[in-house]
């Protein structure tokens, strides 16, 4: 490894790092892939494999640096646990970025005693972006992205507009214990209610239907609502939520008598 | 299967194709790997490969090369350049070692070095044979390089080759000053057993770079037209349009066909045929993440988004995760995902997403260069490539975000790295497979024991064949086995209590089929369409035919590559494992398990076959036999009319694959296409009601609660509800009355809370079961009535406490 190249690789590193302890959103999600994907598996391959010699093609190259960059998240982690470590961002950003920096540091060793690398072979890439290669690679190859993203997006956009819905529910915590009149409180709470669509309003009714009580509610803005309800404790009620004119209830609830 | 000429650290595989032309020493020349060993995976391409030296790769060198058989090429098209400097000797020798295949197929052997002046002279080995040979078998095609466009010659047959083609065609039978088709003109043969051809002087070709694309971009460009397709079926499927499943079927050929068909055409060098790979495992994983892009459905998924999320919230591993508990012990999957939500600042979903994108991509690229470096053919690595996309579990469950994604790359990072040590790439390579023993062994159990034992068919094969046998091979199995007995011994226990009932039931069915043993009660399963059964019988049957032509070529050749065998027996693993789906309901479930792994060395052996172009029928030798006729050495350099049949059967084979996967995979037919909510459909069966259910039980219940449901409310409690679920309750469900026999069940089981989706009223399930262990499992005929769901709210000592007009929560009072 040549000092401009561990020089970039190593600032690339801080860089990285910086941006994911320090940074907004843009910038951690780049920092973050870049130390989880790509900057310990290239650090690693430049210290495991001897300067000069090219014992890696191209396609194991590009499938090394994922994987042992990922070897690092997992085996480091897993390190840090053991020795009592807490696994959070800052110890996992330092266990990439040391580990890449050490790393940096082994292969620009091993280079400065290494024997000058050979030639590189005759077989190289074409330099520029010549029109032949603008047509043959880069337009069908920016077509192929432009489609995956557009189908991706409208794809996710398709799912949250068909599946979003706002669910409106009704629940009851668990009942306190009775009084002395024998009642129990008992939390009631309601969401997911569009104030256009009330008023909504509770009824209560005991075991043998008679209506025990009825209480109008008004949800907020965020279309909830909560409140204390007390029902008799020796008997099963029924909580009812009704919506605007609708004369079947909305969702009910039932309380079982106390044991 | 070959040997890759690149680990003396002089030329990669990617460099060894880009200077395809090169003329190359005597095959016969020690050092040379097992490149030239007889066998259909030596692919044929004498031009195009350099073998490592004996000093740099003592493994290989240690080889017996074969005898009198060409070394073999990255293409199956010998490719001739001639010296570009005109002063220079720009003739080359060819010899025929034999007499020429009854087809339109020849070996070529170069020698060491050119002579002459722009001629290439083939001297015919045996004139008595030569007398032998038909009309239309005396034609002999020389590709030379430099095509312009290179992807195009592929397909066009002797007959149709113009001028300005740079293809030479030569005819045998000898007369005096012929002129042949093209350019090439053949005269006199000096001798009697020579033909002589003057090639016309033309310009240096164009030589392949190592970073040519050819026609990759736009066959993935074309590709991605499908996977614009499949999103519209899917956004069809969601809003139950008609069209929507023609268009999935159109949008899944038309991503996976073309590149299928450009790497068959055998003229895509390395990195066109790894853009190729990638690309198409790039869209395919589209074809996953569109079928629900906004959350995880699947309950696996689900699952590992529990364990990752408990990491990332409590900074801990191992802590409990009761939707899957043995996974708390594998957590290499959740540390990744963990690891990239705190580090980018993503929502574990997101996170998730792209680690299980990442790990699928790697392992094919992974696949891709263990394929590479075993054969040295960016073809056979190709379609070794795209035949495993037609695996049953390939485009969703080893694709999504379980503990086995994160496993597979690992596993074949140490297949590979054990390729590269055992053929001289030095005990770096033994460290690297180290590290993924280590990777696979923390991340999946299953996973890891397929990894001991490919491992150890890999040694125990080249233990079988080599001489002196090189014991070290048994090194990566034991340290293999080694780290995984620790990790079960020691951290995972549980697991093998885990791995007991699925085995047991393997057992059980095994001794009904084979033992006598009285079969379990069980209702009938439903019947699977007939076409879809065609499909798939034909592809199998597909992979039979090409698995007993490429083990009845090596076992006629005496093949000894140590690779070859394993793949062979790794291919007879896979068809036993195609027997496990008759046995009993967890049949295909296993079948489908097992194929992740057998169908590796599968893809290898099918791989050979159709680029090798391996026969299915054999020609009768001289003894009238067929099927015990030894075939002629080397490897068939095929071209012209049956090259492209080839092409074609071989792409219609592979697509016939892909459409049975599709049908017989995950998910099933009946939920291949997004959409309304289905009844225990796992991800149709995930929708807002049930998971603001879900969601209420994590805010209000403690973790400790024991949560009853069917399918899907047990694992959306277990996984969004954070709470204990119990998952064989059906029998609560189906009856029509709440009474002590229910109750003792209750306490029995410890339930606090039952889940009840009141559309299990109005559908059926669609995998014959509402729930885990279902007393009524494939003999349910009717939706659960209105009395069986509508008990609960009649029982004294019920509460219901969530009601969200879909799905309630009843509490299980004390009595």
């Amino acid at each position: 490894m040549n000092p401009v190249r561990a020089g970039v690789l190593a600032g690339l590193t801080v860089a990285a790092a910086a941006a994911v302890e320090f940074g907004p959103l843009v910038l951690s999600v780049p920092g973050g892939l870049l130390l989880a994907f790509v900057l310990p598996g290239l650090a690693l391959i430049e210290a495991i494999f001897r300067p000069g010699r090219r014992d890696l093609g191209m396609v194991e190259r590009a499938v090394l640096v994922p994987s042992l960059s990922l070897t690092v998240l997992v085996l480091g982690g897993l390190a840090l646990w053991s020795a009592g470590g807490h696994l959070n961002r800052v110890s996992w950003m330092l266990v990439c970025a040391v580990t890449t920096l050490v790393t940096i540091g082994v292969a620009f060793y091993r280079a400065l005693h290494a024997p000058a690398p050979a030639p590189a072979s005759a077989a190289t890439a074409p330099r520029g972006l010549s029109q032949e290669r603008l047509i043959k690679d880069v337009l069908p190859l920016t077509l192929a992205v432009l489609l995956l993203a557009g189908a991706g997006v409208w794809s996710f956009a398709d799912s949250v507009d068909t599946y979003d819905l706002t669910v409106s529910t009704l629940s009851a915590g668990q009942p306190g214990q009775a009084g002395a009149d024998g009642n129990r409180p008992v939390q009631v709470s309601a969401s997911g209610l569009p104030p256009a669509e009330g008023p909504y309003r509770v009824v209560l009714s005991g075991a043998a239907g008679a209506e025990l009580g009825r209480q109008s509610i008004t949800p907020g803005a965020d279309g909830n609502w909560t409140g204390r309800l007390t029902v008799p404790g020796d008997e099963r009620v029924t909580v009812r939520l009704f919506r605007g004119a609708e004369t079947a209830a909305f969702r009910t609830l039932i309380i079982a008598a106390a044991p | 299967m070959g040997d890759q000429p690149t680990s003396d650290g002089e030329r990669t595989p990617e460099e060894a194709t880009a200077k395809a032309a090169e003329p190359r020493p005597e095959p016969d020349e020690p050092g040379t790997g097992d490149a030239p060993a007889a066998g259909p995976a030596d692919s044929g391409a004498a031009a195009t490969t350099e073998e490592p030296t004996a000093a740099e790769e003592p493994a290989a060198a240690e080889e017996p090369p074969a005898p009198a058989e060409p070394a073999v090429s990255a293409e199956d098209t010998a490719v001739i350049r001639l010296p570009g400097a005109p002063a220079v000797d720009d003739t080359v020798l060819i010899t025929l070692p034999g007499p020429p295949s009854i087809d339109d197929t020849v070996l070529i052997t170069l020698p060491k070095k050119p002579v002459g002046e722009d001629t290439v002279i083939i001297r015919l080995p045996d004139k008595a044979t030569a007398a032998k040979k038909q009309a239309g078998e005396d034609t002999v095609i020389i590709r030379l390089p430099g095509a312009k466009p290179k992807g195009a010659k592929a397909l066009t047959t002797a007959r149709k080759r113009a001028a300005g083609d740079d293809t030479v065609i030569i005819r045998l039978p000898q007369a005096p000053q012929k002129k042949a088709a093209g350019r090439a003109v053949v005269s006199e043969p000096p001798i009697e057993d020579t033909v002589l051809l003057q090639l016309p002087a033309e310009p240096k070709p164009e030589p392949r770079t190592a970073l040519d694309l050819g026609w990759a971009p736009w066959v993935l460009a074309l590709s991605s037209l499908g996977v614009v397709l499949v999103a519209l079926a899917y956004a069809g499927g969601r809003h139950e349009t008609g069209w929507a499943m023609t268009a999935y079927w159109a949008g899944q050929v038309i991503v996976f066909s073309p590149v299928v068909f450009r790497l068959l055409s055998r003229l895509a060098g390395v990195a066109e045929s790894f853009v190729l790979v990638m690309g198409l495992a790039a869209n395919q994983y589209m074809l996953k993440w569109m079928y629900s892009p906004d959350q995880f459905r699947f309950p696996d998924e689900l699952q590992h988004w529990l364990a990752t999320t408990l990491i990332a919230e409590s900074g801990d591993l191992f802590r409990q995760n009761n939707a899957l508990p043995p996974a708390v012990h594998f957590p290499g999957l959740a540390e990744m995902g963990a690891g990239l939500s705190l580090l980018t600042g993503l929502p574990v979903t997101g996170a998730g997403t792209i680690v299980a994108a990442v790990a699928h991509l790697m392992f094919v690229g992974l696949l891709f260069a263990a394929v590479l470096r075993a054969s040295n053919s960016p073809a056979m690595a190709g379609v070794a490539c795209v035949t495993y996309a037609t695996a049953m579990h390939y485009l969703f469950f080893n694709s999504m975000f379980l503990y086995a994604t994160a496993a597979l790359p690992y596993f074949m990072l140490t297949v590979w790295a054990h390729r590269r040590w055992r053929t001289g790439g030095g005990a770096r390579f033994l460290a690297l497979a180290a590290l993924g023993i280590a990777m696979t062994t923390v991340s999946h159990h299953v996973t890891a024991f397929a990894l001991v034992a490919t491992l150890l068919l890999l040694s125990l094969t080249e233990l079988a064949l080599e001489r002196p046998r090189p014991w070290e091979t048994l090194i990566p199995p034991a340290l293999a086995l080694a780290v995984v007995c620790c990790w079960i011994g020691f951290v995972a226990q549980d697991v093998v209590a885990y791995l007991e009932a699925p085995l047991g039931r393997l057992a059980s069915s095994l001794d009904q089929m084979f033992g006598g043993a009285a079969a379990e009660e069980g209702g009938p399963t439903k019947p699977v369409p007939l076409a879809q059964l065609a499909v798939q019988g034909l592809g199998i049957l597909g992979l039979l035919v090409l698995y007993l032509a490429v083990a009845r070529d090596m076992i006629l050749r005496k093949d000894r590559d140590t690779w070859r065998w394993a793949a062979l027996v790794g291919g007879a693993a896979f068809f036993a494992g195609n027997g496990a789906r008759f046995l009993g309901s967890g049949g295909p479930e296993i079948a489908g398990r097992l194929s992740t792994f057998t169908y590796v060395p599968m893809s290898i052996i099918a791989a050979i076959a159709i680029v090798h172009a391996v026969r299915i029928v054999p020609p009768k030798d001289e003894n009238g036999r067929r099927w015990l006729s030894v075939p002629p050495p080397g490897v068939a350099v095929t071209t012209g009319r049956r090259l492209t049949n080839q092409v074609y059967i071989g792409t219609t084979l592979i697509t016939l694959l892909m459409i049975g996967a599709r049908t017989g995979g995950w998910p099933p037919v009946s939920a291949l296409l997004p959409g309304p909510y289905l009844a225990a459909a796992y991800e149709r069966s995930v929708d807002d009601f049930g998971v603001d259910a879900a969601r209420w039980q994590e805010r209000n219940l403690p973790r400790e609660s024991r949560v009853g449901g069917d399918i899907t409310a047990v694992a959306l409690s277990s996984t969004y509800g954070r709470i204990d679920p119990v998952r064989e309750v059906g029998e609560l469900y189906y009856a029509t009355s709440w009474t002590p026999a229910e109750q003792t069940i209750v306490r029995q089981l410890a339930i606090d809370y039952l889940v009840v989706d009141e559309r299990l009223g109005d559908l059926l399930p669609s995998d014959n079961a509402y729930f885990q262990d279902d007393p009524m499992a494939g003999r349910i005929t009717e939706p659960l009535s209105d009395t069986q769901l509508g008990k609960f709210d009649k029982a004294a000592a019920i509460s219901r406490v969530y009601d969200n007009g879909t799905v309630r929560i009843y509490r299980m009072e004390p009595s």
